[in-house]
């Protein structure tokens, strides 16, 4: 036992440390080596019978006992370089040379003996090339043997010379046999401990074919997409791929197949479905899977098959989070610029007022520069003051957006007439529209009775798109407002032969801030505060907004307010404005179109 | 002889600040609300000295004092921006267009005619 032992510690150790790592390839090796080992002992052994029995050798004889120590050359040079066909080929000549060698000497039966472990070592061969050779080296070699001469030695030296080639067949056998054992184990626990290793992956570990047939599958499959390793063999996997990402999975298997590199993608898969919004059918729900696959290794292939080995993980939150975070980026940078519009704007806009505030008042105190004509320096200081009420007013509808922003805005019901207001707002803004040579006309349904509404929020939303619309038309345009009922609700109505705003705007307004022209070249004043503090105060009221609107067509703006506010959800929420692009601008709004045809031609 | 300035400015109360200012100080004033109706007024009475808001209705200051740089009769007359938009950068964006001076709002009121002295010399 120890013998042995000590016999299979000094073969391993003689294995080229290349072959050594792999469990199969160095068995094969230690086999090759061991079976040499085990020839040329039987050939020494037999040498001092021989002589015992026949006295000393002929110049042949001991040619073909020197030849027969050719696999033992054979052997070194596997042990040296690690190239088993390299060795095969040396034994295999060396064989030859022996068959040669013993016809020649009048041997023929030996030779053919020896001419007989030719085919069994091309047996062992994996070598395309070695068993060619074999096969030729045993055919001409059997031809030799036929034509040799008739014997001429002596029965007993005749089975000394077949002994040693009946001692390593049987050797060999021996070996093949253990060999196939040693496989079986070693497959076996590599199996398990590739199936050991994938479970503790955690991932969905499988095997493919060539074609992306599944050949194995690990559990994963089912901890990570709840679905048995049956499910995904085969076709299974690729069913269950999106149709859209079905060419991507396929590229990267063919991929993985023919190149070194690991090749990774990603790809929908169908885990589970789950009922429609009307229940009426099952929607399918998909997982985002990363796939990364790889070319199984030459040495290490599977007997499934298998060509590219991969690993599939549940990346469905990581891919949610990412565009999450995505989403979030954006918002802040449209925030961010938004910010920044804002301070440009409420910058201007306060910079304004202030210059006649501090530009008066400097003159009036200092004794330079004050007026002599006491009229004069009230005319200043009614300015100022005028001035100073606009910032007010400013500031004001500043504090109304961040409060309705910040959802603090309380509304104050109560029963107001539309009438008085409407009157009070367009006598209000009587003035600029003069100034502007705007025609302002308002008109009052008879028929729509008393609101429930906050009396101080509907002055502003009535201001506010009241002016809108006379700073956004032209001179010699005309603004109108029509409050009418509709179902339980007030309908105003303001429409303009303005400007108009561009198809691409339209989602965009009431954004706080939000004007639709940028910085320098923006013709008109204001913060862009106006219709997004409307909409923030019909939204209180639980009221509608919608708007239509084309360049050069005018604009309408239509507000519902509900009769009483107090009725129905109230919205914290600013309302959503519907827009509508008006068509045919030229056509519609001859006198608007006019007025900018004048505009454009001026500048031409 | 009576230095005249053009003043372009659409804001009433900030005009009559600054016309008040000059007719105090003994210039002659012209006013205009608008950019095309400042460039007639140029071309007709040639002033010493233009004071130009940037943001106007329908084409804005830079624009208007673009059009002066490039006209051969208008070019030497100096155009100083006065203007509310006096965030970080806004000067360099306006000088570049081709004004001389920059005065943002609010004004101080000593240094207004300063920089208008500067440009026409005494009056």
């Amino acid at each position: 036992m120890f013998l042995t032992e000590s016999l299979a510690c000094a073969i391993a150790a003689l294995v080229h440390p290349d072959k050594r790592a792999d469990p199969v390839q160095s068995l094969r090796h230690r086999v090759f080596i061991g079976c040499r080992f085990a020839l040329s002992l039987a050939v020494l052994a037999v040498g001092p019978f021989y002589l015992a029995l026949h006295g000393a050798p002929s110049l042949l004889e001991a040619i073909a006992f020197a030849l027969m120590m050719t696999p033992l050359a054979a052997a070194l040079v596997v042990s040296r370089t690690g190239d088993m066909s390299r060795g095969q080929i040396i034994h295999i000549g060396g064989l030859l040379l022996v068959v040669l060698t013993l016809a020649a000497g009048g041997a023929a039966p030996a030779a053919a003996a020896w001419l007989m472990l030719i085919p069994v070592e091309a047996a062992f061969s994996r070598n395309r090339n070695v068993i060619l050779f074999a096969g030729l080296s045993a055919l001409a070699a059997l031809g030799v043997v036929v034509a040799a001469p008739p014997i001429a030695i002596s029965t007993g030296s005749l089975a000394l010379f077949v002994a040693p080639a009946i001692v390593y067949t049987m050797t060999a056998t021996l070996a093949g046999r253990l060999m196939q054992q040693q496989r079986h184990v070693i497959a076996t626990a590599g199996d398990a401990r590739y199936r050991m290793l994938a479970e503790t992956i955690g991932d969905l570990v499988m095997r493919h074919d060539r074609a992306g047939a599944v050949v194995f599958a690990s559990n994963g499959a089912n901890d990570v997409f709840r679905f048995a390793p049956r499910d995904v063999s085969g076709r299974g996997f690729f069913e269950r791929v999106h149709v859209a990402d079905r060419p991507t999975y396929l590229n990267a298997i063919a991929q993985a197949a023919h190149s070194l590199e690991t090749v990774t993608a990603l790809l929908r898969v169908h885990t589970g479905s789950t009922p429609s919004a009307h229940g009426d059918f099952e929607e399918p729900i998909f997982s985002w899977a990363e796939l990364r696959c790889r070319h199984a290794d030459r040495s290490t292939q599977f007997d499934d098959g298998a060509m590219v080995v991969s690993i599939v993980r549940d990346v469905t939150a990581s891919k949610r989070h990412e565009e999450e975070l995505e989403r979030m980026r954006e918002d802040a940078e449209r925030a961010n610029l938004w910010k920044d519009r804002f301070l440009a704007n409420v910058s201007h806009e306060l910079r304004t007022p202030l210059n006649a505030i501090i530009g008066f008042s400097e003159m009036l105190s200092n004794p330079e520069l004050a007026p002599a004509d006491p009229a004069k320096g009230r005319e200043y200081a009614g300015i100022i003051h005028e001035s100073g009420q606009h910032l007010l007013a400013m500031v004001n509808s500043i504090l109304d957006m961040s409060k309705i922003e910040a959802g603090c805005f309380e509304l104050t019901p109560e029963p107001l007439a539309l009438r008085p207001l409407v009157d009070s707002v367009v006598d209000m803004m009587r003035l600029k529209a003069e100034q502007g040579r705007v025609a302002l006309s308002a008109q009052v349904d008879p028929h729509l009775g008393e609101l429930v509404a906050d009396k101080r929020a509907c002055r502003q939303i009535l201001i506010n798109l009241v002016s809108n619309a006379v700073k956004f038309t032209p001179e010699g345009g005309s603004v109108s407002l029509l409050a009418r009922p509709e179902g339980n609700a007030a309908a105003i109505e303001i429409t303009d032969t303005g400007i108009g705003i561009q198809a691409p705007d339209l989602p965009r307004l009431g954004d706080a801030f939000f004007q639709a022209r940028a910085s320098y070249d923006r013709p008109y004043e204001g913060t862009g505060l106006g219709l997004s503090l409307v909409r923030g105060l019909v939204g209180l009221h639980g009221g509608s907004i919608s708007i239509e609107s084309a360049p050069g067509a005018g604009t309408r703006v239509c507000v519902r307010l509900p009769l009483d506010c107090r009725v129905g959800p109230r919205e914290s929420q600013p309302a959503k404005i519907e827009t509508i692009a008006r068509r045919a601008p030229a056509t519609e709004r001859p006198g608007a179109a006019v007025a900018l045809d004048a505009v454009a031609k001026r500048f031409a | 002889m009576t230095k005249t300035v053009l003043i372009v400015e659409d804001n009433e109360l900030n005009m009559k600040l600054f016309n008040d200012l000059l007719e105090a100080n003994g210039y002659r004033t012209l006013q205009s609300r608008n950019g095309v109706g400042a460039v007639e007024l140029a071309r007709q009475h040639k002033p010493d000295l233009i004071l130009m808001d940037i943001q106007l209705p329908e084409v804005s200051g830079l624009e208007v004092t673009e059009w002066i740089k490039q006209d051969k009769d208008l070019r030497s007359i100096p155009v100083i921006a006065i203007t509310a938009f006096a965030m970080k950068g806004d000067e360099e964006k306006i000088r570049s267009r081709g004004c001389e001076a920059y005065l943002s709002k609010p004004i101080s009121v000593t240094k207004f005619l300063e920089t208008v002295k500067n440009y026409v010399g005494d009056r």
